[in-house]
């Protein structure tokens, strides 16, 4: 047993057996008969296995840091095929300043591979958010906004979807219950030896093809569900406050947006529900401090500052 | 049978383990003096470090990190009580305690990854390198530009 290797065909049992029916003790049974009649597993072994395999499927019930970090990448990497990075280093440090300000203050300040704040170049109004902490904001959406608390209320509306791992829920039930089965067929510890499988990177593949087309589709065309834009709302507006910022500049934003949608129907606004919607939604559950604290003189300097040389084209 | 050894990089092994011992989750993180991701760095800890829980309040924990027995905070979600098990390359005779082995976690990986770039050409990996190279501020900025600007 000692090195031993799951030929591809084993894998490929133990891989049906896991997804069609692991919990049901007569599959299992067959399952154990199976593995243990292909004589490179005994059936003592191959009970171990399946063992094995039950806790994978159960303790996953979602995709590690790491592996939300590389779905992620790949899903940032088709919006950018979309977006050109804008290059203008001390707006790119501004706005990064801005977002780590806010993530601070969150129940995650820290992603596997780090929050990442990007200005995309459009004409559109858009802001979106890829799965471990990738978030891009248009240029066009910069320009409308009047200072820096209505720039944090955007990125805090962001980072509301990344903790709440609205990104990774895009992704189907069936894609995501086949990526961890093909999780566990690469390699699982049976007994005291780890068991090493042949690395087929294929299926995997597939499936994060599958996973990643449908994070940009839900970013790019269809949008987040209406209850995930209005818990990202109330937590950005939480954020805000526990930030420092004003929270009143998320509604401030929403009405600025409302103005917009006579004169602009892509996308922030195909892929959000209606701004005086989440307006009201909003106004519903938070609760505002009354009255305005003194304006910073230093944030607005330095909002001024930063994005004064955008020029949005196409406008 | 060669062809069908494990190409990747690294094999990712998750256990469950003592309530009190955990793993950081992320690739590398600071331990902080206090809990906020702005304070002062203790110890420099990475993917698969263990260390183990003192007290957690909020979505903070206490560790002290095993090696070197120093005493800070790190953010609940950089940590997680299933064991974390990087196994290199060319060395995947490290031994877990199997019966308790949950995950072999190759998952989504650099491996997929590059995958994934053979069959979508069009995906901008060179603007997400750049991102990741360019797009961040540290720990000192941050603090600062936080104070400046009358936050918190």
């Amino acid at each position: 047993m000692r090195n031993a290797r799951i030929r591809p065909p084993l894998a490929t049992i133990y891989l049906a057996i896991m997804l069609t029916g692991c919990t049901n003790p007569a599959f299992k049974n067959l399952g154990t008969e199976i593995l243990s009649s292909t004589g490179v597993v005994t059936r003592q072994q191959a009970e171990g296995f399946l063992s094995a395999g039950e806790k994978v499927v159960k303790s996953q019930e979602e995709l590690t840091p790491e592996q939300e970090y590389y779905l992620g990448r790949a899903v940032s990497a088709q919006l950018l095929a979309q977006y050109p990075l804008v290059s203008n280093a001390e707006l790119i440090k501004y706005v990064n300043k801005v977002g780590l300000a806010i993530t601070a203050v969150s129940e995650q300040p820290e992603t596997f591979g780090g929050y990442r704040f990007a200005v995309v170049e459009s004409p559109q109004i858009n802001a979106m958010s890829a799965p471990g902490g990738f978030i891009f904001i248009s240029t066009g959406f910069l320009k409308k906004l009047p200072d820096e608390d209505s720039l944090a209320a955007v990125i805090a509306h962001e980072i509301g979807h990344v903790v709440a791992r609205h990104g990774v829920k895009a992704i189907s039930n069936a894609n995501l219950f086949s990526a961890l089965g093909a999780f566990a067929a690469t390699g699982v510890s049976v007994g005291a030896e780890q068991v090493s499988s042949p690395v087929d990177l294929g299926p995997i593949t597939s499936v994060f093809t599958d996973s990643v087309n449908g994070v940009v589709d839900k970013l790019l065309t269809k949008g987040f569900d209406r209850r995930q834009e209005y818990s990202a709302d109330l937590y950005a507006a939480e954020l805000l406050q526990k930030a420092g910022y004003d929270p009143r500049s998320l509604p401030k934003v929403l009405q600025i947006l409302e103005k917009e949608t006579a004169v602009d129907e892509g996308g922030w606004f195909q892929t959000h529900p209606d701004p005086a919607a989440r307006l009201e939604e909003l106004e519903d559950d938070f609760k505002f401090p009354p009255a305005a604290p003194v304006v910073s003189q230093v944030r607005t300097a330095r909002f001024a500052s930063a994005t004064g040389f955008i020029h949005v084209k196409g406008r | 049978m060669q062809k069908f050894l494990p190409i990747v990089a690294a094999v990712l092994s998750v256990q469950l383990a003592h309530a009190d011992e955990l793993w950081v989750q992320v690739r590398e993180t600071k331990l902080r003096a206090q809990p906020s991701i702005l304070a002062a760095g203790v110890a420099d800890l990475k993917y698969g470090d263990r260390v183990d829980k003192v007290s957690e309040a909020k979505s903070w924990a206490q560790v002290r990190t095993v090696r070197s027995q120093k005493e800070g905070y790190l953010p609940l979600s950089s940590i997680t009580p299933q064991r974390v098990v990087l196994l290199a390359r060319g060395n995947p005779k490290i031994k877990a305690d199997a019966t308790e082995v949950v995950l072999a976690g190759r998952g989504f990986s650099k491996e997929v990854e590059e995958q994934f770039k053979i069959l979508n050409q069009g995906a901008r990996f060179d603007q997400v390198d750049q991102v990741e190279r360019r797009c961040s501020a540290s720990t000192k900025e941050v603090a600062q530009f936080v104070e400046a600007g009358g936050l918190r």
